[in-house]
Order: C-alpha cells, then sequence, then structure tokens
C-alpha cells in the first residue's frame, strides 16, 4: 500500500470519527455516560455581598451542612466526587450554559447528580457572589419560560436536587428550559414550598442517599422519605421527572422510578429521541 | 307594665304603640345574648389582640428596622406545670423470628418473608421484613412504617371521600391496635391516640392539565400522659386510589418517665425566643411582615427515629402564618424548649 492509499485510509477513519460523533452529538452532545456514577454539590450559607439577601439576612445556616452531607454520603457509596464547592467557591456560571457564558459544561452538567442548598425563588438559585456570564441576571442561576441561563442534560447531567425555596412551585414552567432538548436530564428534586433551616433539616441531603442506597429505594421514593423525615410537616417536598409513553405493549418509562446506579435495576437508559414515543414531564408534591 | 314605643308614620304625626308581650320576651333575649356575647368577645379579644415583638436575626430585612417582627396572638397559652418528667427512649432489638411472626400476625403479611437489616439510620438498627410487595420496617425504639401496597401516581386515581378515609384510617388503626395489644409491637407505656388532621397530602400534574389529589393523609397525635409527641411523633395513615392503604407511618415511641425537669421558660418567652432558635420560615427569603400565631402547645419533642434519640425533652410547638413582603402568607410550625436543655432541632 503506497503513502497516499494509507493517508487516504487514514483520512476515512478520521473522517468516518468525526461524522460519527456529529452525529450522536444532534442526540446528546457529549452525553457522557463511561462513568455514571459522577457527583457535584454546591452549597451557600454566606450572602453577605448578594445585594437581594441584605443584613442580617444574608446567612442561612445549614445549606452547606446539606450539600456536603449530600457529597460525603455519595463519595461513601462509592460514587466519584466531582466539585464540592461552598459558599465562595459555589459560582452561578458552573450551573449556566455556555451561549450565556456559562461553563455547566465543566462543571454542574459534566456530573450526573448534583445537589445544591442555598435560597433560591420558583424562578433561580442564589449565590453569595457574582459570577454571571453576561450579567443578565446576576447571583442567579435563572430560568423562566422563554428565557433561561440553564440548559442542563447535554453533558452528563440527569438529576439535579435543589434544595432551595419554592424551588419547584406548582407547574413548574419556569424550569421547563433546563431540561436541554432533545431530554436528556431524567428530573429534578426540589420543593413546593420550604425547606428549612435547620439542624434536623439539614439531614435532607445525606439521608436521601442513604434511602437511595442502603434503601434500595427509587429516586422518587427516596427523596420523598428524605424530606419527610426531616422537613416540618408544614412543608411540600416536590419532583419534576420525565415521563415516556411508548406505542404499546412496551410499558410506559417512569424516570422518577429509576434507582442509582448499582441499586436494584439501576438507571433507565436516557429517553429516546422524539419521533414515535410521546414524552412528557410529570409533577408530584407531597406533604412533608 | 306596658312598654310606649313610637313610629313615624307617613303623615308626619306620631303614633304610639305599644308592645306586646312576645316582642317584650325577644327584646329582652336579644339584649341578654348581645350582652353576654360582648363579654365573651371582650374577654377573648384580650388574648386576640396580645402582641409580641419577636427578634428575627436572619429574617429582619427592613421588618421595622430594628429586626422585629409583630406577632398576634390568635390562640390561649397553655397552662404548664412547674415540672415535667422527660421521656427516656426503651430500646429493644427484634430477632428475625420476631420480626417475621409480628409481620404475619399483626400486619397479615403472607408469602415468603425476608429480613434485612438495612443501615439506613446512621444511630440505630431498623429491621426490615418484605415479602415482594409489601414492606414493614421496625425501629428500635418502637416506630413503625407498614408499606402495603404501592401507587403510581397518575390521573386515573380515584380518591374516597375525606369523610370516608377517616372511616378507612380508623378501621385499620382499630384493627392494628387490637392485633398488636398482645405482640411486643406495643409500647409498654400507655400512650392516646387522637385523630388530628384528614387532608391531601400528595398531588400530581402534567401540564398544562390541572393538578389533583392523589393521596388522603389521615393523622393522630400521639399523647403520653396527655402531653403530645411534637415534630415527628405521629401517627398516620395514607389512602389512596379506591381506599387502599399506602403507608401506616406509626411513629409512636416505647419511652418511660425520667428525672423531671423545670419548665423554665414561658410560653410568652418561647414566642419572644422564637426567631432566634431557628430560621422559622426556613429558606425563604421574602421579608417577613407580621406573623399571626394560632396555636402554642407543650410538648415531647420527638424527631424522626432514624435519628436515634435516647431522649425526649419537653418543648413548645408553636404553629404561626408569617404574611410576607408581596402579601402572599404561609404557615410554619417551630419548636423552642421549655427547659434550659436545648432539644435537637
Amino acid at each position: 500500500m503506497n503513502l497516499e492509499n494509507c493517508l487516504l485510509c487514514l483520512a476515512l477513519v478520521a473522517s468516518i470519527g468525526v461524522f460519527q460523533s456529529g452525529l450522536t452529538s444532534v442526540y446528546a452532545v457529549g452525553n457522557d455516560d463511561s462513568n455514571a456514577k459522577e457527583i457535584g454539590a454546591w452549597g451557600i450559607d454566606n450572602y453577605s455581598d448578594n445585594p437581594s439577601y441584605p443584613p442580617p439576612n444574608n446567612y442561612l445556616r445549614y445549606a452547606t451542612e446539606e450539600a456536603q452531607g449530600f457529597y460525603d454520603r455519595m463519595v461513601e457509596k462509592g460514587f466519584t466526587p466531582r466539585f464540592g464547592y461552598y459558599n465562595y467557591s459555589a459560582w452561578e456560571s458552573d450551573f449556566e450554559k455556555q451561549s450565556v457564558g456559562g461553563n455547566d459544561y465543566i462543571y454542574a452538567d459534566s456530573c450526573d447528580f448534583v445537589y445544591f442548598a442555598g435560597h433560591g425563588w420558583t424562578d433561580h438559585f442564589a449565590f453569595g457572589g457574582n459570577h454571571d456570564g453576561d450579567g443578565a441576571y446576576p447571583f442567579k442561576a435563572y430560568s423562566t419560560f422563554g428565557s433561561a441561563e440553564v440548559d442542563w442534560g447535554d453533558q452528563d447531567m440527569e438529576w439535579i436536587f435543589i434544595s432551595a425555596s419554592h424551588s419547584l412551585e406548582e407547574f413548574p414552567y419556569e424550569w421547563d428550559p433546563a431540561f436541554h432538548s432533545p431530554i436528556t436530564l431524567h428530573g429534578i428534586g426540589g420543593f413546593h414550598t420550604g425547606p428549612g433551616d435547620t439542624w434536623e433539616s439539614s439531614h435532607t441531603g445525606s439521608y436521601f442517599v442513604l434511602f437511595a442506597t442502603e434503601g434500595g429505594e427509587s429516586i422518587y421514593s427516596a427523596w420523598r422519605d428524605a424530606t419527610i423525615e426531616w422537613q416540618e410537616s408544614g412543608y411540600c417536598g416536590a419532583m419534576y421527572s420525565v415521563y415516556v409513553v411508548y406505542p404499546p405493549p412496551q410499558p410506559t418509562v417512569h424516570y422518577r422510578n429509576e434507582h442509582l446506579p448499582g441499586v436494584a435495576d439501576g438507571m433507565y437508559p436516557d429517553p429516546p429521541p422524539p419521533g414515535g414515543v410521546a414524552i412528557y414531564k410529570e409533577y408530584t408534591k407531597w406533604q412533608c | 307594665m306596658e312598654w310606649p314605643s313610637t313610629k313615624n308614620i307617613p303623615n308626619g304625626n306620631v303614633e304610639v304603640v305599644k308592645i306586646n308581650r312576645i316582642s317584650k320576651i325577644a327584646l329582652s333575649f336579644l339584649l341578654i345574648t348581645t350582652a353576654v356575647g360582648s363579654l365573651y368577645f371582650g374577654f377573648t379579644q384580650f388574648w386576640r389582640q396580645r402582641a409580641f415583638k419577636i427578634l428575627l436575626p436572619s429574617l429582619g430585612r427592613g421588618t421595622t428596622g430594628n429586626g422585629y417582627v409583630m406577632a398576634t396572638l390568635n390562640c390561649s397559652l397553655p397552662e404548664i406545670p412547674d415540672k415535667l418528667p422527660f421521656l427516656r427512649v426503651v430500646r429493644q432489638d427484634y430477632t428475625d423470628a420476631e420480626a417475621k411472626s409480628m409481620a404475619a400476625d399483626v400486619f397479615e403479611m403472607t408469602g415468603e418473608l425476608h429480613v434485612t437489616r438495612p443501615v439506613i439510620s446512621l444511630n440505630g438498627t431498623v429491621v426490615r421484613v418484605a415479602n415482594g410487595t409489601q414492606t414493614l420496617e421496625m425501629y428500635e425504639d418502637g416506630a413503625l412504617r407498614f408499606m402495603p401496597n404501592f401507587q403510581e401516581a397518575g390521573y386515573n386515581i380515584v380518591l374516597p371521600e375525606l369523610s370516608q378515609a377517616r372511616g378507612i384510617a380508623g378501621q385499620f388503626i382499630d384493627r392494628f391496635l387490637k392485633k398488636a395489644e398482645s405482640s411486643c409491637l406495643k409500647p409498654n407505656c400507655s400512650l392516646q391516640i387522637v385523630l388530628s388532621e384528614v387532608d391531601y397530602a400528595c398531588w400530581y400534574a402534567i401540564e398544562p392539565s390541572p393538578t389533583v389529589p392523589v393521596e388522603i393523609r389521615v393523622s393522630y397525635r400521639v399523647l403520653y400522659n396527655a402531653i403530645p409527641l411534637i415534630f415527628k411523633g405521629s401517627f398516620y395513615v395514607t389512602i389512596g386510589d379506591s381506599g387502599k392503604i399506602l403507608e401506616f407511618r406509626c411513629y409512636w415511641r416505647n419511652v418511660e418517665p425520667a428525672d423531671p425537669l423545670s419548665i423554665t421558660v414561658t410560653p410568652e418567652q418561647a414566642i419572644e425566643n422564637m426567631g432566634n432558635n431557628s430560621d422559622i420560615v426556613g429558606r425563604n427569603p421574602l421579608q417577613v411582615r407580621e406573623i399571626s400565631i394560632n396555636s402554642v402547645q407543650l410538648g415531647y419533642f420527638t424527631p424522626s427515629p432514624l435519628l436515634g434519640t435516647d431522649k425526649f425533652l419537653p418543648a413548645y410547638e408553636i404553629m404561626f402564618v408569617a404574611t410576607f413582603e408581596d402579601g402572599s402568607q404561609s404557615t410554619y410550625e417551630t419548636y423552642v424548649s421549655s427547659t434550659i436543655a436545648s432539644i435537637p432541632y
């Protein structure tokens, strides 16, 4: 084989590789499921530089402890620690998409399971420092219908838990754009009302992990039980998750019923590309 | 005696009319009722209008400029004893055989029963009995959790009326108590079970369809010597589609009275200090305008059985409604120790 043919072969192989990666990226760019156990936790108690929380309302007491509880327990159960960022190390750009100057592809969206604990509201969760990529929504990872700084699942993220006030209020249209299209994010755990900021409530993150691993519970049951055990009964936990209806006789798939990797039947494959199936997001809230 | 009265007639003349006997009796009744009513409401207004200044260290944002928020009392305050014994938790372990026997005899679990001890509590053992479709969990401190049926939430769920749910739960509890009486599941102390609330407890939605309730929770208070186990010491039955029981969370505990503790904190002090004890509206970032207190009760602070606490201390449970800067209102509960000992909250 002469040099020209060798070059041609190499070029062909390289182009096929590039072409194939281009095809797969149509569905989920860089969706790296080679390690489905990567985790990240972000927690903020110190809001002293955030003008939305002037003194003396600028400190939470147990948010970092709660996020750290999730992180430590996941690592103990064999998950791969990627990021544990707290207070000034926790940046909003860690959650924001590249097109608004964010780095979610390096940070939050490069983890399979993400936990955030801190302040927030129906359309955002809040940070202590200003690291907004384009300056549009400083101190916030913001999402509302038609205008979102977040776009999760195009890399690795499967589940995110947002332990912030009213993070998943009824009909959370605000978080609709957070699901990358086509959908690869499986769901979001959060609160309809609450959460608390007490020593008791700080157990929510670590016990979610215990229920979902040692307890063998599904992600929905584990999140629900963690909120019921550790939050005041006046609050409501919530979950927003993907639900796929396949043509009969294939069964419908509720992603909230999946388990953490290595537990029971583990995770479900990502939702299929659109066409031939109906993909919904279902919302459940419960009294704690 | 005849009581004259007057009335204007169209032509401007005044006609003296006499009130008949029935009218007099009716008028007297009305006056007495009004007087008694005024006295009653006058007295109740006394506590209704009581106001407290509560310092909210983490929520003082623009409240009154000094971190205080006004709280109105809408309830009576409890009378408190000088001393109250704290409760010591009596632990017990269950052998696999005992666990299986209780699952079969008390909860009528059938089929092959598997016993495991999952480490879902960092501070104690949980014994789990499962038969593939039903699960019973037993904690060392006497708490129980039974899950007889699984329900996939959706729009096809038909719930019973709340009154029917109450009946279903009542029957289940009666049956459970009768069967538990002769087993080691029943705490060795005298506990009272009192119905406290029947309401929807889980809701489902797929946009843009409406949110619908899919579960009903029938809750009971557990009382020891007429004092409730507060926070996570309750007892509830969750009812789903067609009245099926989904979960029975029986968080009563096996306790014995221990040393008496002096109640050093009055209910008034508990209200005034409740803002110092914890972040009373959780992580809600909105500014609190005012607080309306609807219930103050002395109880035993009872954490989740997963915490493995060895004693339950007297504390106040304060239920209140917070009104925020945007006019929205939310109901909250908070807990304040009634002794010098701090509670794990």
